[in-house]
């Protein structure tokens, strides 16, 4: 009798995936483990273009060793443009979900405790996405600007590789550009100084012993996030990276 | 023709008779039980935990309540905790010891049988509470906390923070709410019982209005259990929840069931004085305070109005030390509210109105350091901070006694069934166990003890040997009492007059609290009797309740309470004017020593008084029901 | 509008009071305002309320509902969001245990029903919370049969597990964590039951049953998914700490992925 209870479901993989979609705590999870992935990548990204100080011929050599990875490489961009694309799948749902859970609101809103990081997801999130699709523009398909990208070649060693430094200098060194950089580049770092905390009580990896440290390191992460990232342009701006 | 009670105790020794009972009552064949329908009406600790064993066991079960959910119930406040004597302390405690503090703690007047049994499945009681995930406090090593509390000499009393009552109503909650997720039991919550229904004698239903809709509804079954809890509120101010009300019993009474003792009622001695007119309830803190904080007042009545630093050590009179060196600040309730009034009354209370005494930590704090203190007791000086804004680690606490427990309910027998066949009767709303005064922590003792393992045997005796034939709701029966309800109700909306219910309530409480509350004397008792009957009439007729029957309206519901509580108040009054004696709570200032202590009289009162309802109010037929001593033997109590 | 003869003779607090009314589920509602005068700061919020009442009453206007039993902070009944707070300004206190020295002379002090799709109005200020029954029901419970446990000292439980077990066990099932959550979501309040057994042993036998089957109703229900805003733990009058959520997400998330249930 007690079986009625609780609808044991049938075994599957489907039932796994489809409680995962379907619950609020599994697309969260899917949000999390996506945004970590996300966050991964930011990292090694962050990493990688930080060899601009290094010079041209460090920094092309690196873009040049990621451009002919090949079949990694579009498995690469493969998973990353999945994972954007569950994560705002996702976040959309939990998000129109939530908009519907309170029909009428109150007259008097407050917020008690809440931080402006976690209070901006919403909109620091698709802020992001937006930011992502200019830059893709900016720097892979070579769209936004006509200063002759596609031309500006590197010699690396006796081989022509495109000279991404040089296209980056030229860049940046438009203010106009290095201040959308900058504000996306901040606000990404809003959305991930709540994310990665996040994360962790999401996974249920959080508990009253390691709560504290886990904020900390979140805001601390996103601020290395926002520092790594913004150095390159304002370098360049500066003139430090010419 | 007057009604012949009969207890049904069984005969054999006392330490038997639950055994030999349990065997020798009938059983219901596990296939049938599912066409019995059995009507619980309240789901604090008894209701719940009765409708939940009662739906393991195959019965289909109906549960109503006045909140919303069963997990609102009163007995949720309960702080302190609750007894059962399984001597893990080791601290010579044992079934017969719990049984007999009980007996002597209730004056001896209640029944050896009943109050052997509830100490017998106290044991089970918290073996089950702990299967169900209650989370009782533990030692270090794993194994469960106890603490000695109101007056007992051993470590008996289990408990779950300052929040015992919460989670052992929660434990019961939530196995009564499996039963509703089997679709075994249906709980019907914002529901108010307001009648019994009899067919050919035995309540076979009853009558409720859906307090959303405010729709009247009958509801037919095989037997009905009534939860419904304490009367408290008949005095206004009380530690009782707002909604606690006399209306199920009462109207069970007016069915036919009779109430026993209802002069019974308990005042609880550390309450947090009344501050003001606005006062609508009275906050209890938990009797635990005792273990540490000391009880005194100024020596000298000049002194009440200085600040309680300013008095000298040497002034102040720690009285309850003083009169009871050997039980001091632990003495029972009953005695230490008593004594507490006997000081204010001479003039030497403190506080607005002279209503209160100081309860002291400042020893407590020295001895033991501010953080031991703190970790005790640190929830109720918060919560005491709260209501009076004062802080008791720096100044001491007041306290005044309160209403806090009604000790007299509806008459059962020994199965927990009223004299009215198929009406069972559980938890406070019954005046089984506890005589005259109920000792701390054995409240949830007993409404668990009701639920999870009186009921679930006995209701199957009597739906195994009732004979009645099935109801379906039609009868006329059903008809007439929902029309009577109804216009009950429509009358209560079309008085029109200019005063609200609270304001009769007030009005009753405060004449309760004044003659018929810790003290009580036949002057005081004949006023109340000439003036309740006045107060009804005037209510009858100068009533204001806006709105309509048809929908959620408060004020509605309270003045269906509050004129149940206007003709209860009448047999309360008249039971502590027939009861010549002083015992346990009911203290009759004509029947005191020169010290003022209680006088019982055993020869002429050592019954139950059960109250037969004639049709009239003002004559109410007194049955007696004797009550019999084989195991101890009545002294006087002396806490001295 | 006088004090009706509650007034303190320090003349007391005089107060607008913004109140939601709204005469049924079916109904539309709106503030209304009211005056009160001679409000004493020993009073409590809903002594205040009370007050309030009489006077409407004696206007022959019909006395605002609002849910309250114990007024002693433990039944969870009171349910009021004042000034935009649930349960008002103070931290680890329910309406009910509010009082009105919290408030100046001259306050305006809105109060509105608690708001969350699975928790329609009924009347003013009063809303229906049976979903939380309803949740409770697929799963917050230990299934034994009364009769027949083995004695209570029979298994040993740390104390530190029945403290955090008792920790999260304090929830009265007041729904605030539910009216502060700008996702409207019950997180809190299921995650409070779920931690609750987690730490027991007496919880383990159906600890990732319970686990899905009350979040499978907290979504049925319609309660919005948490976000971390963490608005729920600030606004609970018993402190529950949004670890319970945690716990709940990787119980929720073990019973998925490790298929412990399937
Ligand atoms: C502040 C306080 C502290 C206490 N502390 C302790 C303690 O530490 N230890 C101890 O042992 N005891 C204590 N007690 C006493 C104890 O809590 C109660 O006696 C006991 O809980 C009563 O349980 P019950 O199930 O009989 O009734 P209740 O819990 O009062 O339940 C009554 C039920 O009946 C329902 N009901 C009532 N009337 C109607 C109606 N007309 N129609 C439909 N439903 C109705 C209600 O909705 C509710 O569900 C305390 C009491 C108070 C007031
Ligand atoms: C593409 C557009 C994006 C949208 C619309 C978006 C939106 C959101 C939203 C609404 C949340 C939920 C907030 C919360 O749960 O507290 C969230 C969480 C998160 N986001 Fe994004 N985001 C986007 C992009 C990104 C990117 C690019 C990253 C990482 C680089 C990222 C990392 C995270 C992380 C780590 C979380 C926390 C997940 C969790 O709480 O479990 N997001 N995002
Ligand atoms: C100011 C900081 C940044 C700089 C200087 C920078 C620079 C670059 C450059 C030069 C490329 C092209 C690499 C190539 O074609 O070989 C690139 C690609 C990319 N960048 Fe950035 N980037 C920055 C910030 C970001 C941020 C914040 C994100 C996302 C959160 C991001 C996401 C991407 C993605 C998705 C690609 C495409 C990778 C691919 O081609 O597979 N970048 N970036
Ligand atoms: S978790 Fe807190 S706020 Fe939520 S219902 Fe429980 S006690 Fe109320
Ligand atoms: S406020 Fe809401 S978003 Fe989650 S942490 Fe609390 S439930
Ligand atoms: S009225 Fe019970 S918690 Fe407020």
């Amino acid at each position: 009798m007690d079986g009625d209870v609780v609808k044991v479901p049938a075994p599957g993989v489907a039932k796994v995936i489809d409680r995962l979609l379907a619950s609020t705590i599994g697309q969260k999870a899917v949000m999390a483990a996506t945004g970590f992935a996300l966050v991964g990548f930011v990292f090694v990204h962050m990493a990688g273009h930080l060899q601009m100080f290094q010079g041209p011929e460090a920094y092309n050599k690196y873009a040049h060793m990621l451009q002919s990875m090949g079949g990694i490489k579009w498995g690469l961009r493969g998973a990353l443009l999945f994972g954007v694309f569950a994560h705002m799948w996702a976040g959309a749902r939990l998000m129109l979900r939530n908009m519907g859970a309170r029909p009428e609101n109150y007259a008097v809103n407050k917020w008690l405790a809440a931080t402006p990081a976690a209070k901006t997801m919403r909109a620091t999130g698709p802020i992001v996405l937006f930011f992502i699709v200019y830059h893709l523009l900016h720097f892979t398909l070579l769209k936004v600007s006509s200063q002759g990208f596609d031309e500006m070649m590197y010699n690396l060693n006796g081989v022509d590789v495109p000279d991404v430094y040089q296209r980056m200098v030229i860049s940046y060194q438009n203010p106009v550009i290095t201040t959308v950089y900058v504000l996306a580049v901040t606000l990404l770092g809003t959305h991930l100084a709540h994310g990665i905390q996040s994360m962790f009580q999401t996974l249920g990896l959080n508990n009253a012993t390691y709560r504290p440290a886990i904020q900390i390191a979140s805001k601390a992460l996103a601020l290395v996030a926002v520092l790594g990232f913004v150095a390159v342009p304002l370098a360049i701006l500066a003139g430090v990276i010419k | 023709m007057s009604i012949q009670l009969d207890s049904k105790i069984p005969s054999g020794p006392l330490a038997q008779k639950w055994e030999k009972h349990k065997f020798e009552c009938k059983l219901v064949n596990p296939a049938n039980k599912r066409k019995y329908t059995v009507l619980v009406v309240g789901t604090g600790l008894a209701g719940a935990s009765a409708a939940a064993s009662l739906a393991e066991l195959g019965y289909n079960v109906h549960a109503f309540a006045f909140q919303d959910s069963a997990r609102r119930a009163h007995s949720i406040a309960a702080q302190g905790g609750i007894n059962a004597a399984k001597n893990y302390q080791n601290d010579g405690d044992s079934v017969y010891r719990l049984f007999y503090d009980t007996i002597k703690g209730g004056d001896y007047r209640a029944r050896e049988g009943n109050v052997h049994r509830l100490a017998e499945v106290s044991v089970n009681i918290i073996d089950q509470c702990v299967a169900q995930g209650v989370p009782f406090a533990r030692e270090y090593g794993g194994t469960l906390a106890n603490r000695s509390f109101g007056g007992a000499q051993v470590s008996r009393t289990f408990y779950a923070r300052g929040q015992t009552g919460q989670q052992l109503l929660l434990g019961a909650y939530s196995a009564m709410s499996r039963q509703v997720g089997l679709g075994t039991v249906k709980f019907h919550g914002r529901s108010e019982m307001l009648d019994v229904v009899l067919v050919n004698g035995h309540a076979r239903g009853i009558v409720t209005r859906d307090l959303v809709s405010g729709k009247i509804e009958t509801w037919a079954g095989d037997a009905v259990c009534l939860a419904t809890g304490g009367y408290g509120n008949v005095f206004f101010l009380s530690t009782n929840a707002q909604g606690c009300n006399v209306t199920a019993t009462w109207r069970a009474h007016k069915r036919g069931a009779l109430f026993g003792n209802p002069c019974y009622t308990q005042i609880h001695p550390t309450c947090i004085p009344r501050s003001g007119d606005h006062q609508s309830k009275l906050t209890l803190m938990s009797e635990s305070l005792r273990n540490d904080g000391r009880v005194w007042v100024p020596k000298r009545a000049e002194d009440v109005a200085k600040k309680a630093s300013d008095i000298a050590e040497e002034d102040r009179d720690y009285y309850l030390e003083r009169i009871y060196p050997s039980f001091g600040n632990l003495v029972p309730r009953d005695i230490a509210s008593r004594a507490a009034k006997r000081m204010c009354d001479e003039g030497r209370g403190v506080g607005p109105g002279g209503l209160g005494v100081y309860l002291d930590f400042g020893a407590a704090v020295k001895r033991l350091g501010k953080a031991t203190v703190a970790e005790r007791y640190g929830n109720l000086f918060d919560m005491y901070q709260r209501i009076t804004d004062e802080n008791p680690y720096e100044v001491p606490m007041r306290i005044y006694p309160a209403v806090h427990y009604a000790m007299g309910g509806l008459w059962v027998d020994y199965n927990l069934m009223s004299n009215v066949p198929g009406l069972h009767v559980l938890g406070e709303a019954n005046f089984s166990d506890h005589g005259a005064n109920r000792l701390g922590a054995s409240a949830l003792m007993q409404g668990l003890a009701d639920g999870y393992f009186v009921i679930p045997y006995t209701i199957g005796q009597y739906l195994a040997t009732s004979g009645q034939k099935k109801v379906t709701g039609d009868e006329p029966e059903f008809k007439q009492a929902a029309a009577e309800t109804k216009a009950r109700i429509d009358k209560l909306l079309s008085i029109g007059g200019k005063r609200s219910p609270t304001s009769f309530h007030k009005e009753l409480g405060l004449l309760m609290w004044e003659n018929c509350g810790m003290a009580r004397n036949r002057e005081g008792l004949l006023h109340n009797l000439e003036r309740i009957p006045q107060i009804r009439e005037e209510f009858w007729n100068n009533l204001n309740v806006l709105g309509d029957g048809d929908s959620y309206n408060i004020a509605l519901e309270k003045a269906g309470r509050v004129a149940d509580f206007l003709e209860f108040a009448e047999l309360m009054c008249r039971d502590a004017l027939h009861r010549e004696e002083s015992c346990g709570g009911h203290f009759r200032e004509e029947y005191q020593s020169e010290a003022g202590e209680a006088e019982r009289d055993d020869e002429n009162f050592t019954y139950v008084a059960a109250w037969n309802y004639t049709g009239d109010l003002a004559a109410p037929e007194l049955i007696k029901e004797p009550l019999i001593f084989e195991e101890v033997h009545p002294t006087t109590r002396s806490y001295k | 509008m006088s004090g009706h003869g509650h007034s303190s003779s320090g003349g007391g607090l005089n107060l607008t009071l913004k109140v939601w009314r709204q005469k049924d589920a079916a109904s539309p509602g709106g503030l209304a305002s009211y005056q009160v005068s001679g409000i004493s700061t020993d009073m409590s919020f809903l002594e205040m309320l009370d007050i309030l009442n009489e006077q409407l009453l004696e206007k022959g206007e019909e006395p605002i509902a609002f849910d309250h039993d114990c007024r002693e902070g433990i039944c969870g009944m009171c349910s009021l969001v004042i000034n935009g707070n649930p349960h008002g300004p103070d931290s680890a206190t329910t309406t009910c245990q509010l009082h009105m020295r919290r408030f100046k002379d001259g306050d305006i002090i809105t109060i509105e029903p608690w708001r969350a799709k699975p928790f329609p109005v009924i009347r003013d200020l009063v809303v229906d919370r049976s979903a939380f029954d309803r949740i409770q029901a697929r799963g917050g419970f230990v299934s034994v049969n009364t009769g027949g446990t083995p004695d209570a000292n029979a298994i040993p439980i740390a104390k530190r597990e029945a403290d955090l077990s008792m920790d999260a066990a304090q929830c009265i099932g007041c729904g605030a964590c539910v009216a502060a959550c700008k996702n409207a979501s019950a997180m809190l309040f299921v995650g409070a039951k779920v931690s609750q057994y987690l730490h027991l042993p007496q919880g383990q036998p159906e600890r990732y049953r319970r686990v899905l089957a009350m979040m499978e109703q907290h979504d049925a229900e319609g309660f919005g998914g948490c976000t971390n805003f963490q608005e729920c733990e600030a606004a609970c009058p018993k402190e529950i700490s949004v670890r319970v959520i945690a716990e709940m997400n990787r119980d929720f998330l073990r019973a998925t992925l490790v298929g412990t249930e399937l």
